[in-house]
């Protein structure tokens, strides 16, 4: 098992008043498996991945990635754990706009001391996506749809146990949010990845092997392939 | 390491398109370099002031002193001792009393009568002097070349001298003699050209006639470097009763002010270093809330927040050295071309030198680096510790 969430909880608090948005969540993902989680704005989807992701820790409940109980673990090996097992995409591409495309997906290498030897998987990754001449631009200079692209290498480059995407077609048309919804049929086919997918499209979520529907502070599953 | 660098130096003073971080930035670079160049041409002026001084104090009356403590001590057996010792190139004998001189024309001066073996003046004293071509005799004396100005005489016209504690006879008038300018010398060492006259022994004795003998030996060694060395010798050597003072003991007050100027001006350039780094700080700060979503990014794929602290704290010792490094050059380059062809020139009758003297010295080179350093790097650190407290989830999410 490459995720496991088991009974989470989460509220937030506004002065005395207590907001329920997540209880008694449990979600498990196999190696190779996409889960999609749709719901409302506000949902709670953001804040689930968030926990997933290690950028934010549940009330109650535990979390482990690729067999690792993330509980007990100090700020540095959180942040050991995102670098080599998770990878993020993001609604918007979220790259920094100083770099190239390749210096982008070389990010993750660049932070763990090993970019040298990332920067083979970074030029087959490039030519895996149709972006090889591309690679040098800065993304001021890419397209919406390369952006976003450039941005799914940079969460695959360390070959992570799970890739987190909060909402990723949310900022674009529908041929370049059909074209990334391909490309991550075609990345979990050839490469076995697996997916957390959130998102409030139900053609986003029909990518999914199991789809759930975040709703009432709870994770339903709605059907699985 | 390289990670800091590589993503402080993208991130440098807020990125692309970064406005207020860039001012900021550029105005704290300025700054910076206007401190440090501050700092070692004030540093490197005030050493060429130094080393003249001391180049022109060094020996000009000898390289060490005795005057007597036991005012029953005569000095003329100590002076045969000395004049024997194997490390004594010369020594020379003299009696300093206040007095009042006069010129002709009703211009008085209280100054110093220095009497020496006047024959002996040029072989002793390394002071410039425009002097008559006739032998010096018993009325010969030298004047300083303020002193003539200031008295309105030159060579050759006759000058008054007085004691005034030393009464001639009964009646209680001070005793007065007169003599004769043979030479008008040019010390150019501090107040010595306005204060201090030289006239003959014999001339000495008897206008002091309250107490009589030397009131002091001036020695000048084979070796001037080894005058305090030789100070400690003559101290065990030569009897008690007298006091043996090298020529910066004789001088300490001066040299001592020196370096409390030297200090005083360090510590109060250093204060434009301070604003400085106080606006590097404000950069840095600013640069952190610029970069937050990136900061956010950045944290979201696996950096430590302590990484992202050493990314500002690396920014800032970027900014900062850029300031220092350029001020530094800047004013070193100055310093040569000063040194090479004198561009700032000064009243040569005030300062008797005709160009700003500046010395390079190693030591305030690496007091002006760590003075730099130590600054930027608490504001660094300071501002630096800001992005401990960002959140990424927040920060990815923020709207800028």
């Amino acid at each position: 098992m490459i995720l496991n969430a088991y009974q989470i909880s989460k509220s937030y608090h506004n002065g005395e008043k207590e907001l329920h948005v997540l209880r008694n969540v449990d979600l498990e993902l196999q190696q190779g498996e996409i889960i999609t989680i749709m719901g409302q704005s506000g949902a709670g989807k953001t804040t689930l991945l968030n926990i997933l992701g290690t950028l934010d820790r549940p009330d109650s409940g535990s979390v482990s990635i690729c067999g690792q109980d993330i509980s007990g673990l100090t700020e540095k090996k959180l942040s050991e754990l995102r670098n080599k097992q998770l990878g993020f995409v993001f609604q918007f591409h979220h790259l920094l706009p100083e770099f190239t495309a390749m210096e982008n997906v070389l990010m993750p290498a660049l932070i763990a001391g090993d970019e040298q030897n990332a920067r083979e998987r970074a030029d087959e990754l490039f030519d895996y996506v149709g972006m090889t001449e591309r690679r040098n631009h800065y993304p001021a200079q890419l397209s919406g749809g390369e952006r976003l692209r450039a941005a799914v290498l940079r969460a695959l480059i360390l070959k992570p146990g799970v890739v987190l995407a909060d909402e990723p077609t949310g900022n674009l048309d529908e041929s370049n949010a059909d074209r990334l919804l391909n490309l991550f049929h075609k990345i979990n086919d050839d490469f076995n990845q697996a997916f957390v997918i959130t998102t409030h499209n139900p053609n986003v979520a029909d990518i999914g092997n199991r789809r759930f529907v975040l709703e009432n502070e709870t994770l339903n599953l709605i059907d699985s392939i | 390491m390289k990670f800091a660098f590589t993503i402080a130096r993208r991130f440098m003073l807020g990125g692309k398109g970064a406005g207020p971080s860039q001012l900021t930035g550029w105005i704290s670079i300025i700054g910076l370099a206007a401190g440090t160049f501050a700092m070692i041409i004030s540093l490197a002026v005030l050493n060429g002031f130094e080393e003249r001084v001391t180049k022109r104090v060094i020996g000009f009356e000898g390289d060490l002193r005795i005057t007597t403590v036991d005012n029953n001590l005569n000095l003329s057996s100590i002076l045969d001792h000395v004049l024997r010792d194997q490390y004594v190139a010369d020594a020379l004998p003299f009696q300093e009393r206040k007095g009042l001189v006069s010129s002709t024309n009703q211009k008085q001066r209280l100054v110093s009568l220095k009497a020496i073996p006047i024959n002996q003046f040029n072989n002793f004293y390394r002071i410039k002097i425009d002097a008559s071509s006739q032998k010096p005799d018993d009325r010969s004396v030298y004047i300083g070349q303020v002193l003539a100005r200031r008295l309105n005489v030159d060579v050759g016209d006759e000058i008054n001298l007085m004691s005034p504690v030393d009464y001639s006879g009964n009646v209680g008038l001070p005793r007065r003699f007169s003599g004769t300018i043979a030479g008008v010398f040019h010390a150019e060492v501090l107040d010595v050209d306005d204060r201090v006259l030289f006239i003959p022994m014999s001339l000495g004795e008897r206008l002091f006639t309250r107490k009589q003998g030397f009131d002091g030996i001036d020695i000048r060694l084979h070796d001037a470097e080894k005058a305090e060395d030789l100070k400690r010798y003559f101290r065990r050597i030569l009897p008690g009763g007298i006091s043996i003072k090298s020529w910066a003991d004789l001088h300490s007050g001066l040299f001592n002010a020196m370096r409390m100027e030297r200090l005083g001006t360090m510590a109060v350039l250093s204060l434009i270093v301070l604003v400085a780094c106080f606006n590097l700080m404000s950069t840095l700060v600013l640069v952190t809330y610029q970069k937050i979503r990136e900061i956010g990014i950045l944290r979201t794929l696996g950096t430590t927040a302590r990484r992202i602290q050493s990314i500002i704290l690396m920014q800032g010792i970027m900014i900062g050295g850029l300031g220092a490094v350029v001020g530094i050059v800047i004013s070193l380059m100055l310093v040569a071309a000063q040194n090479q062809f004198g561009l700032f020139t000064l009243p040569e009758e005030i300062y008797f030198i005709d160009k700003l003297p500046m010395v390079f010295n190693a030591v305030d080179l690496i007091a002006v680096i760590c003075i730099s350093f130590v600054f930027i790097l608490i504001s660094s650190l300071v501002a630096s510790s800001r992005t401990l407290k960002i959140n990424p989830k927040e920060a990815v999410y923020l709207e800028k």
